[in-house]
């Protein structure tokens, strides 16, 4: 039961952070501005 | 019959003639709004035709049994499931007790169990059942053999939280990394882009929300649906406000800089996470509670061999009926209570006594189930099956004494009822106040404030504060052998003011040692005690084995014996050295025609001071006297001073006489002692001393023990005696050192402290944190920040307990 919620959530996790990523470098690099850039303007 | 009348049947017990039937049928005539009444004396019923709009079921049995009688009721006990607080399990009391037919119902949270005492002629368990199902739980009826159940239960109720909290953690966590990034003093600390990004956030705080926090809404509805509010409630608002603002402003965001704007998704998913957290150490209490039962119920024996018709045949014991004869071989347990109708034996009762000697049994006597047959052949005719057996009934003792309730923990649960309600209401006000007068017309402003309120006020380290603190202080306990046997025992313990001391087994080793020796001529000490410790060496019996290991100790060789016999009840026969030896009571010695009458006084003198003296024959002419007794456990006397200098009222009680007794305690430095107490006055005592308005602990080792231990504040055993009285006791004592004793009340005054620091917290956190959050000085992230370092601070703190030093 315990390894079942782990497992789920480590692999939505990864699926959300692959997800993200997709879309950040192959779909849409210019609108994804570095926010730590931004921050320290 | 017409509508204003209804018909009620009373099974009645205690009547023996036509004129108790006569009594009662005249006596509920009298009842204004009873318009008929009969009772058959030989079913023992009663029917009664009232008008339910003036009398009640209730009150026709009050009645009854004001004539004198009683109103037999079927008691019942069901498992409850889906109870989440303290306004749950209130109304499905009230809800229970509003039945027709049912005369008591108790709720109880912490084990999830109904006990309900009802009128079986009016309805039926399953009616029962289909009112806890009505009120929006769940319900069954607990029999023994879903104890098992029960238990897998709540193993599988840890696992799915433990597992909802891993889940609900590693989705929170990335947004909670994203929140530190908010904070001028933390800008420092690398956050990645990603869990910026308000559409990760979204993603990563749905299923946190909407499978985890699912139990919340559904929880919040029950409540709702039931005209009252809990925690759940508050829970669901508090986070859904945040969840669904913050799902509007990322949806209001598209288009422009998504960085920019400032989302709530880590505040409703942090503080669902936070609040599982709270539900898994609550169940983790919830089922150490039935760990002690399961241990009871493993000492029964699992069959029985009856005799019926003759025959021989292997039952399982739910089979065994009274009057069987039951067949117990040497070594294996005897399945229920009973009466030896053939042969004798050496009964072991230690499981259930604590005496470690075991008992010479014969045709006649009673046996207890559970108990050993240690070496003769039995036949047992049974008396007590089932639920009527003493096992049953200790196990029935601990179960119910379990069935009370925490109070502390109950007054976080009360205060979180109101709570709930007067929160609700001042955050509506907050966004009314701010919509239409600060900031007119500004609703995501107003609605802000109004998160942040709910936000602040979720009283999730309110719903922490007890839980934690009892965990971490009871587990520390069990490091150093104290184990609490329910919170509301840790809560009780440190009010405790006189400690009463049983004296064997707790006071004492209870193991007998050898003590005295006295020789007559012409032997010398040397050569008696190697003669008596042959002879003795073959006897199993344990104050043999005391003499026998006394005797070594000095260095005397021991010979093997020529010939050798036990008799039961008066001692052993032997031939060591081709000297005939004789060793036993004065009955053995007068059996065998020996003058002892020198010996007597010197006898009588030994057993005042609470020894066991043994006559030594040899050859046909007193020799001398062996005696054994009890020690003193070394660490007595000085565990009583500290209860003393704890300012604690310290009193000895025995059984046995004054002057023995008074030996004792002059030894251990006890001044009170209350001696000649029969085990059932044991419980008298502790109740004498209740009436003078002080909470009073009582520590003992045996079953003899238990209806004190059940009687008194506080119940400890001492853990080197038996298993029962352990169960019997709210406090086991695992060590058997009377320093355990002070231990535990130290333990107890440190977790009440850390618990009402821990509400301290929680409380101010909450008080402080409304007005400010309603006059809009706390921005929901700050709200929700504050709220997860209120809920950290009170496990901090709580843990500082794992650390105590005794």
């Amino acid at each position: 039961m315990i390894k079942k919620w782990t497992l789920a959530a480590i692999a939505y996790l990864l699926l959300v952070m692959g997800g993200y990523g997709i879309y950040a470098s192959a779909v849409n690099p210019e609108e994804t501005p570095s926010h730590t850039e931004e921050r320290n303007h | 019959m017409s509508q204003q009348e209804k018909e009620a049947t009373l099974q009645i017990s205690g009547m023996t003639c036509a004129a108790c039937a006569v009594r009662i049928e005249k006596g509920l005539k009298k009842v204004e709004g009873v318009q008929e009444a009969t009772v058959n004396l030989a079913l023992e019923r009663s029917s009664i035709k009232y008008d339910p709009a003036v009398t009640n079921p209730a009150a026709l049995e009050k009645k009854v049994k004001d004539l004198g009688y009683d109103v037999v009721m079927e008691k019942a006990e069901f498992d409850i499931r889906g109870m989440t607080c303290a306004a749950c399990s209130a109304r499905i009391e009230k809800g229970l007790n509003k039945l027709e037919g049912v005369s008591n119902a108790s709720v109880n949270l912490a084990l999830e169990k109904a006990a309900v005492e009802f009128n079986p002629t009016v309805l039926s368990k399953q009616d029962i059942i289909k009112k806890v199902e009505k009120l929006g739980y769940g319900a069954m009826v607990k029999e023994e053999e879903n104890q098992q159940e029960a238990a897998d239960h709540r193993q599988l109720e840890i696992e799915k939280q433990t597992g909802k909290f891993i889940f609900s953690a590693i989705l929170s966590l990335p947004l909670l990394w994203a929140m530190v990034g908010h904070f001028s003093f933390t800008r420092f600390i690398f956050v990645p882009d990603m869990f910026m990004n308000p559409w990760v956030q979204l993603a990563l705080a749905t299923p946190v929300q909407f499978i985890i926090g699912k139990q919340f809404y559904v929880g919040a509805y029950k409540a709702l649906k039931n005209e009252s509010a809990n925690m759940d409630v508050l829970v669901a608002l508090g986070t859904s406000a945040a969840y669904f603002y913050s799902l509007y402003l990322s949806f209001a965001s598209i288009g422009s800089n998504a960085h920019m704007v400032e989302l709530y998704y880590e505040t409703s998913a942090i503080l669902i996470t936070l609040i599982i957290l709270g539900k898994l150490f609550e169940a983790k209490a919830k089922g150490r509670s039935s760990e002690a039962i399961k241990k009871l119920m493993g000492l029964q024996a699992k069959t029985a061999i009856i005799e019926r018709n003759g025959i021989e045949q292997e039952v399982s014991l739910e089979e065994v009926a009274v009057g069987d004869i039951i067949h117990v071989k040497p070594g294996e347990k005897i399945p229920v209570d009973g009466l030896i109708v053939e042969g004798q034996s050496a009964i072991d009762e230690s499981m259930l006594t604590g005496e470690s000697v075991p008992v010479d049994k014969k045709s006649g006597d009673e046996v207890i189930g559970s108990t050993i047959n240690k070496n003769g052949f039995l036949k047992i005719e049974a008396t007590k099956v089932g639920r009527d057996t003493a096992l049953a009934q200790i196990i029935k003792v601990v179960e119910e004494a379990q069935g009370s309730k925490a109070p502390i923990q109950r007054l976080a649960d009360q205060i979180s009822g109101v709570f709930v309600p007067i929160v609700v209401g001042i955050a509506i006000i907050t966004f009314l106040v701010w919509y239409l007068m600060v900031v007119p017309g500004d609703f995501a402003e107003a609605l802000e404030k109004m998160i942040a309120v709910l936000v602040i006020a979720c009283p999730c380290a309110l719903g922490l504060a007890t839980p934690t603190s009892i965990m971490a202080g009871s587990g520390r306990s069990a490091e150093y052998g104290i184990l609490f046997k329910g919170g509301e025992h840790l809560e009780m313990t440190h009010r405790i003011q006189a400690v009463i001391l049983d004296k064997t087994g707790t006071v004492t080793n209870g193991k007998p040692v050898l003590t005295d020796v006295d020789v007559n001529d012409p032997y010398k000490e040397e050569e008696f005690l190697a003669l008596v410790g042959s002879a003795e060496k073959q006897s199993e019996h344990p104050l043999a084995e005391a003499i026998v290991s006394g005797i070594r100790e000095k260095g005397i060789l021991l010979q093997e014996a020529n010939s050798f016999e036990a008799i039961p009840g008066f001692g052993i026969k032997a031939i060591v050295n081709d000297k005939e030896m004789l060793v036993g009571t004065r009955k053995l010695m007068k059996k065998h025609q020996i003058e002892v009458s020198d010996a007597l006084d010197k006898m009588d003198a030994l057993e005042r001071e609470g020894k066991t003296a043994m006559l030594v024959a040899i050859e046909g002419q007193y020799a001398g006297m062996v005696a054994v007794a009890d020690t003193i456990k070394e660490t007595s006397k000085a565990a009583v001073k500290r209860l003393k200098s704890m300012g604690l009222d310290v009193i000895m009680i025995t059984g046995d006489n004054q002057q023995t007794a008074n030996a004792i305690a002059a030894e251990v430095g006890i001044d009170h002692v209350i001696a000649e107490v029969l085990p059932e006055g044991k419980a008298d005592e502790v109740k004498k001393l209740q009436a003078e308005g002080k909470k009073v602990a009582m520590v003992g080792d045996g079953i003899n023990d238990a209806p004190a231990l059940a009687v008194a504040d506080i119940g400890m055993a001492i853990g080197t005696g038996t298993d029962v009285a352990m169960e019997a006791a709210d406090i086991t004592l695992i060590r058997g050192d009377l320093n355990s004793i002070a231990d535990a009340i130290f333990m107890s005054k440190l977790t009440i402290r850390n618990i009402r620091q821990n509400l301290f917290w929680a409380f101010a956190y909450n008080s402080l944190g409304i007005p400010v959050a309603a006059l809009g000085f706390l921005a929901p992230w700050l709200a929700g920040a504050a709220m997860a370092f209120s809920s950290v601070s009170v496990v901090l703190n709580a843990l500082r307990l794992q650390k105590v030093k005794l």
